[in-house]
């Protein structure tokens, strides 16, 4: 009995129990020294931390859908300095949740491949994919409701419209969007169900945070594409980055279409 | 069949009393169910009173998480409903027509949701409830007082919902415990 044959590739590929630390094989769900079952997923919690989980996400979802709602349907808060204060309040909860929770959330701001080539690859697939859903929602808008939406027209007026614009339109959503919905989000969702639903439900939740039915159709697959871009390389930026490119994109096409692209 | 017989004759046992996968005779424990190979007939008789208490429990569990399914069909139709009733009513002839559509593709979400809760109850429903609670407080931001209508219904599908994401949750760990999917 105590002559166990040595298998050297059982050696080679073992895990340890989780609970008697003894040497097994990697797909045992059980131990087979002490019978202790062996968690199948990274930092897996029990049912008493997901639910507080869950609870963390919902507090942070509807904080974020009164700020959103309020700012778009009622009329108090069109003015300039309230439409900034709300960009504000959206910016602090994503970043009070993601620092709340820097632990798990502080990984996500290395950026330790970083490669020139994969931001330019990444960065030109976003500018693609922006001008086509411009394309698209611009006739759409045309098609059913015969206006055009500016995003420009609420800076214009200003000496640097131009500048303002792409603050609030490309940078500051790029960088909290990020933080709070595949950085903070995404990774409490980690915690609770499998990567696949938690990136859907990350970019579901991305994409019915912005309250446009007619977006629904291309916020959905950005959402999936950024939650992707964050699980295969493990870091933020990347998607900071094309979240940017794409905004970007419509801010210049914006520019573009009234003329004011390189003169005011 | 008498299963405590099967283990003791440790000849040609290959496979696990309890959950019938292939076992490794020199092992104490089953690496698939956890079953004690080597234990007492006590012990053995108590992991599989356990087992069945646990499946127990699964199919209540999974009794709620049907029941939030049903919570979000629920909220479908009723979605659809006062679509039709607005654009019934509505007097605006613009507004109607996407009254009527949002209502429409707010409901196929819903529905679609409770289709895929029977496969990812968890995602489902926690979608379906982000969902609602959106719709919920758009409604509430435009239009206070129309919180308190049907203030029944909303509490009863609340709570389904909560129980189902609740359920989701434990029935997701017993079945990894029971080794069912």
């Amino acid at each position: 009995m105590d002559n166990f044959p040595i298998n050297i590739e059982a050696e080679e590929s073992a895990t340890f129990c989780s609970n008697c630390n003894e040497r097994i094989a990697p797909e045992s769900r059980f131990c087979k020294y002490c019978g202790a079952i062996q968690p199948q997923e990274i930092g897996a919690s029990s049912t008493e931390e997901k639910w507080v989980a869950i609870k963390q996400l919902g507090l942070f979802f509807v904080i974020d859908a009164i700020i959103c709602c309020v700012a778009e349907f009622t009329n108090f808060f069109k003015s300039f300095t309230w439409s900034v204060t709300i960009d504000i309040f959206l910016a602090s909860c994503a970043v009070f949740f993601f620092f709340y929770n820097w632990r798990s959330t502080k990984v996500l701001l290395n950026w330790n491949n970083f490669s020139i080539v994969k931001l330019v690859a990444y960065c030109l697939s976003a500018i693609l994919a922006s001008l086509t859903v411009s394309f698209i929602v611009g006739w759409l808008n045309r098609a059913l409701f015969s206006k055009v939406f500016s995003y420009y027209a609420f800076y214009e007026h200003f000496n640097y419209g131009k500048l303002m614009t792409v603050f609030f339109i490309a940078v500051m959503p790029a960088l909290f969007e990020e933080l709070g919905y595949r950085g903070f989000l995404l990774q409490k969702l980690l915690q609770v169900v499998d990567k696949k639903q938690a990136m859907f439900i990350s970019a579901f939740l991305f994409a019915i945070m912005h309250t446009s039915f007619i977006s629904l159709f291309w916020l959905i697959p950005f959402g999936l594409y950024l939650a992707y871009i964050r699980m295969k390389e493990n870091t933020l930026w990347y998607g900071v980055g094309v979240h940017f490119c794409f905004n970007f994109t419509v801010c210049v096409s914006e520019f573009y279409r009234l003329g004011h692209l390189f003169h005011h | 069949m008498d299963l405590t017989t099967t283990t003791n004759t440790r000849q040609q046992i290959t496979n696990c009393a309890s959950c019938f996968n292939q076992i490794n005779q020199d092992d104490a424990f089953c690496t698939s169910c956890g079953y004690p190979l080597k234990g007492s007939e006590e012990e053995q008789k108590n992991f599989i009173m356990e087992k069945n208490t646990k499946e127990i429990y699964l199919e209540e569990e999974n009794r709620q998480i049907k029941k939030s399914g049903y919570a979000l069909y629920y909220i479908a139709a009723a979605t659809f409903l006062s679509g039709l009733i607005l654009y019934g009513t509505s007097k605006n002839a613009e507004v109607k027509n996407s009254i009527l559509l949002i209502n429409t593709i707010l409901a196929v979400i819903y529905a679609a949701l409770g289709f895929w809760s029977k496969k990812k109850p968890l995602a489902a429903i926690i979608s379906g409830s982000a969902l609602y609670a959106l719709v919920f407080i758009l409604n509430a931001v435009t239009n206070p007082l129309s919180i308190f209508s049907g203030i029944i219904w909303k509490i009863f599908i609340v709570v389904n919902l909560i129980r189902g994401i609740q359920s989701a949750i434990k029935a997701d760990k017993l079945s990894k415990e029971l080794n069912i999917g």
